[in-house]
């Protein structure tokens, strides 16, 4: 009987094909498997507001409802929801680019080229803290393909479907990104000599 | 190239510390800030869409409402229950209860004896019709005895015999 029906065991693929038919309980299944992923992706895109991640979240799974009956049969629905996500923050970056003519704003009040206290060098803390800046530093498209490589764990090929762009500029990006970190980071990097 | 550049930084000990750290920065962040209710986001579509939201009711909880109808009906006294049967209290009628019931009653009827009852009175008109329009003349020569009837009288004589005389005397 479909009421007492779980879709834990389906593919969100499946799942995705019966949101298109206006299944609410299939959209209720995506969204508790997504919500979370696609807030963190937000919250790390958006320069750590989560009040903006929060409503970006909702906005993406407005539009994934929205944009049901177009979504594609064969398609992975993370790439796709990933796509609509980072499009969103396209747009954000340029809505902010008009408004505020310079880089994303950082909520973080610390300058990264201040020098740190030598006791402080080797602390966790300090480098996490210093890493979270870094990180809302490095351009949008850099910024998205480090994340959803190393953090979201995507294939390259998946990200250059998400980014629409080739492979190789996603390696590219990638490679400019780590450099630009492990550069910035390197005073407080106890690994490095 | 790039490729051979990328997978040398990644096996970099210093690059692998920053994509681990920020791989758990990344999930405490997600840890740390749960989004929005599904309910509020349908909300927020029904609103958009124009149509008022659908009440989601639960099969369990049509079961449990049922399971309580049941344990309510068995428990209610429906039959045990003392009916107030005063219609008057205080110059205040209470109407307990209103009822017309209209009973048929099957009467036989005697076919025969109504259909003899119809034959004599038909008769009977017929003589009144006739005394009607007989002359009194008439009507006293109708009412002499017949001299020819040999009908015998209760008193064992002819009806002539008994009565003649006293006609003949009477009528002159």
């Amino acid at each position: 009987m479909r009421i007492f029906r779980s879709y834990r065991q389906d593919t969100d693929e499946e799942l995705m094909r019966r949101v298109s038919r206006n299944d609410t309980t299939a959209f209720e299944e995506i969204y508790t498997r997504y919500a979370k992923r696609m807030q963190g992706f937000f919250i790390r895109m958006l320069g750590y507001d989560i009040a903006k991640a929060e409503d970006f979240t909702q906005e993406l799974f407005l539009k994934v409802y929205e944009s049901r009956s177009a979504y594609e049969e064969g398609r992975t629905f993370s790439s796709w929801a990933f796509s609509m996500a980072y499009n969103l923050c396209k747009n954000e970056y340029r809505h902010r680019e008009v408004v505020e003519t310079h880089e994303l704003e950082l909520n973080y009040d610390s300058d990264s080229t201040e020098e740190p206290a030598f006791e402080k060098i080797y602390d966790q803390a300090v480098f996490e803290n210093q890493l979270s800046i870094s990180l809302t530093k490095l351009p949008a498209d850099q910024l998205a393909a480090f994340t959803l490589r190393y953090n979201e764990e995507l294939s390259v090929s998946e990200i250059a479907r998400i980014l629409d762009c080739p492979e190789g500029t996603v390696k590219s990006r990638l490679h400019y990104a780590l450099r630009s970190l492990s550069q910035s980071l390197s005073m407080y990097n106890p690994i490095k000599p | 190239m790039k490729e051979d550049d990328l997978n040398r930084l990644e096996h970099s000990d210093e690059v692998k510390r920053i994509v681990d750290i920020s791989k758990v920065l990344y999930d405490k962040d997600k840890s740390a800030n749960t989004p929005r209710s599904f309910d509020s986001l349908m909300k927020e579509i029904n609103r958009r869409e124009g149509t008022p939201r659908k009440v989601a009711i639960s099969p369990w909880w049509l079961v449990a409402a049922c399971l309580i109808g049941v344990l309510i009906g068995w428990n209610f006294p429906f039959e045990d229950a003392p009916k107030n049967e005063k219609l008057a209290l205080n110059d205040t009628v209470y109407i307990t209860e209103k009822h017309t019931d209209t009973i048929y009653q099957q009467v036989q009827v005697e076919r025969k004896a109504f259909q003899r009852k119809e034959r004599r009175e038909a008769v009977s008109t017929r003589q009144m019709e006739a005394q009607t329009i007989t002359p009194p003349v008439v009507r006293n020569e109708m009412s002499l005895p017949d001299l020819k009837s040999i009908r015998p009288a209760t008193s064992g004589r002819s009806l002539a015999q008994e009565n003649f005389p006293i006609h003949l005397l009477v009528s002159l």
